[in-house]
């Protein structure tokens, strides 16, 4: 198959709400190569969220194909699904939202260590602590529960969990929208810092052009579930052919320049 | 602490937590002030109350101590309605959890099952059940679970439709963590607050049915039980009214009792959550 890490062709998919069929994807193409951070960007309601969910197969597409690793993922049955998830995790918005309320920091990262079978019982604290040292966190936050813990640690903490397997795709749905900007810097330097060592792809949904341009290899920009301009992130912030990517790239600076003439 | 503070600033829990406190001590001293049988005979039958201090609320027809079956009888009370109360509980949870988590087939099977049981009367299918299977203790606790469980479903599929979609139910399934893992380790222990608020409404109707079927000579035979009590007063009830009376009182002031407390944990809750 494909020499790509992650292969999505022609993927679509329908929902049905108040009775009308909406298109949320509509036959999107696209690749991502190992170690390469694609920015997936596009208005709210674009489809992009939807893309990240169907990748991870949190729902199912209506047609289309995904090759991942060279393995056909939507043709995977439970159990093999269940065991290609360590390769590939996700980084949800709301790191609230994203852990039972009744979880402590151990167990969330001690959950996809136990599931995969890697290290055994008496192996996994240390494990642990390891992982919560890599995204800059102090193991001896692993008995606090994640309710306890800042927005930005409790990032950190969906970041270690997502790592714990080795993955080679993280999915990144708006991981960073939702920190204050100071945290957002180090979250990003973090994830940066993860892909050098450990050659991880991202998928990183945004809606923040700015983010984006810094982190990103590569943007493919979304519109009513369908890919209208995909490039090298530079080229297309710089000078973008679509008009979505023309209104994306057009909200920016007039938002700086509102800042600015106000703090004046 | 904070949360029995608040409970028992409420009038209705104050009041409850007394009568529950009441009803759970003298359920547990039951033993030690009474290690007689309080099936066996004590004194001269059909005595008054307060009238021999050492049979303070007198003897039945038989000549049994009155006071020894209020406190015996509370335990099998207490017994009969915790053990109907938690596997009803455990019971609807378990079918609850299951049908809003696989939804489809699944979901519209078990439904169906629980409509067929909340369309016979509770009564009735506890009164059938016991008649076909025969008294015991045990029969009487499945015979009131049986037709206790269908709230706790109904509520616990209701919490786990919304909760199934969050975010956190997603991130374990991307850990690749088995639905059922997802289904009784991650969904239900959120689910089940809501539902265990059922639990003083089930306890309260358990100690009833429990009361009627031993009135109707369907409780454990070898078990003192205020239903029987009554039961057995009734025959003399011109004579000596007071052998209904007293363990009729034991019954409103215990079922009022959890009642009150159910209410008031509602009512503690509630702050709770408007202060939050």
């Amino acid at each position: 198959m494909s020499a790509h890490l992650l292969d999505v062709r022609d993927l679509g998919k329908r929902f049905s709400r108040n009775g009308r069929l909406v298109t949320a994807l509509d036959g999107i193409s696209l690749t991502v190569a190992r170690g390469e951070t694609l920015a997936l960007v596009g208005p709210s309601g674009s489809g992009k969220s939807t893309l990240g969910r169907a990748i991870l197969r949190l729902i199912e597409p209506d047609r289309g194909e995904i090759s991942f690793e060279g393995k056909n993922l939507l043709g995977l049955n439970s159990a093999d699904l269940r065991a290609a998830r360590a390769r590939l995790q996700m980084v949800s918005q709301d790191p609230q939202a994203a852990f039972n309320p009744r979880a402590t920091v151990a167990r969330v990262i001690d959950d996809p260590l136990r599931i995969h079978g890697l290290g055994s019982r008496t192996e996994r604290p240390a494990m642990i602590a390891r992982l919560l040292e890599r995204v800059g966190l102090s193991p001896d936050l692993h008995r606090r529960a994640v309710h306890e813990i800042s927005g930005g640690q409790r990032q950190r903490v969906a970041i270690a969990r997502a790592i714990a397997t080795k993955p080679s795709l993280i999915v990144l749905d708006e991981a960073v929208s939702a920190l204050d900007v100071s945290v957002r810097g180090d979250i990003l330097e973090l994830l940066a810092d993860l892909q050098r060592d450990e050659n991880i792809a991202y998928l990183f949904i945004s809606h923040d052009l700015g983010v984006v341009r810094a982190v990103a290899h590569r943007v493919a920009i979304m519109d009513a579930g369908r890919i209208v301009e995909t490039g090298d992130a530079r080229t297309v912030v710089a000078d973008p052919q679509s008009a979505t990517g023309k209104a994306l790239v057009a909200a920016v600076p007039k938002l700086r320049y509102r800042a600015a003439t106000e703090k004046a | 602490m904070n949360h029995v503070r608040r409970f028992l600033a409420t009038p209705e829990g104050m009041a409850g937590g007394l009568l529950l406190l009441g009803f759970l001590l003298v359920a547990l001293s039951a033993p030690f002030f009474f290690p007689r049988d309080p099936l066996s005979i004590a004194g001269p039958a059909l005595l008054r109350p307060f009238q021999d201090w050492s049979l303070p609320l007198g003897t039945d027809r038989l000549g049994r101590d009155v006071l020894a079956g209020i406190f015996h009888g509370a335990r099998t009370s207490l017994a009969v309605s915790l053990a109907a109360a938690s596997a009803s509980i455990a019971v609807g949870a378990i079918v609850g959890t299951l049908a809003g988590f696989a939804g489809g087939a699944v979901d519209e099977v078990l439904m169906r099952v629980t409509d067929a049981f909340q369309t016979v009367p509770g009564f009735l299918l506890a009164l059938a059940f016991v008649s076909v299977v025969g008294p015991s203790l045990g029969v009487v606790v499945a015979a009131i679970a049986l037709s206790a469980w269908t709230g706790p479903a109904r509520i616990a599929r209701a919490e786990v439709l919304s909760i199934r979609e969050r975010d956190y139910v997603a991130s374990a399934r991307v850990a690749g963590m088995h639905p059922l893992e997802i289904a009784f380790r991650e969904i239900l222990p959120n689910a089940l607050p809501p539902v265990l608020a059922l639990a003083s409404v089930i306890v309260a109707q358990a100690i009833l049915v429990e009361a009627a079927l031993s009135f109707l000579g369907l409780g454990d035979p070898n078990r003192v039980t205020w239903g029987g009590m009554i039961a057995e007063g009734r025959a003399v009830l011109r004579s000596a009214p007071f052998l209904s009376i007293i363990p009729g009182i034991a019954l409103v002031l215990t079922v009022l009792g959890v009642y009150l407390a159910g209410e008031g944990a509602v009512e503690a809750s509630a702050a709770r959550r408007s202060l939050a």
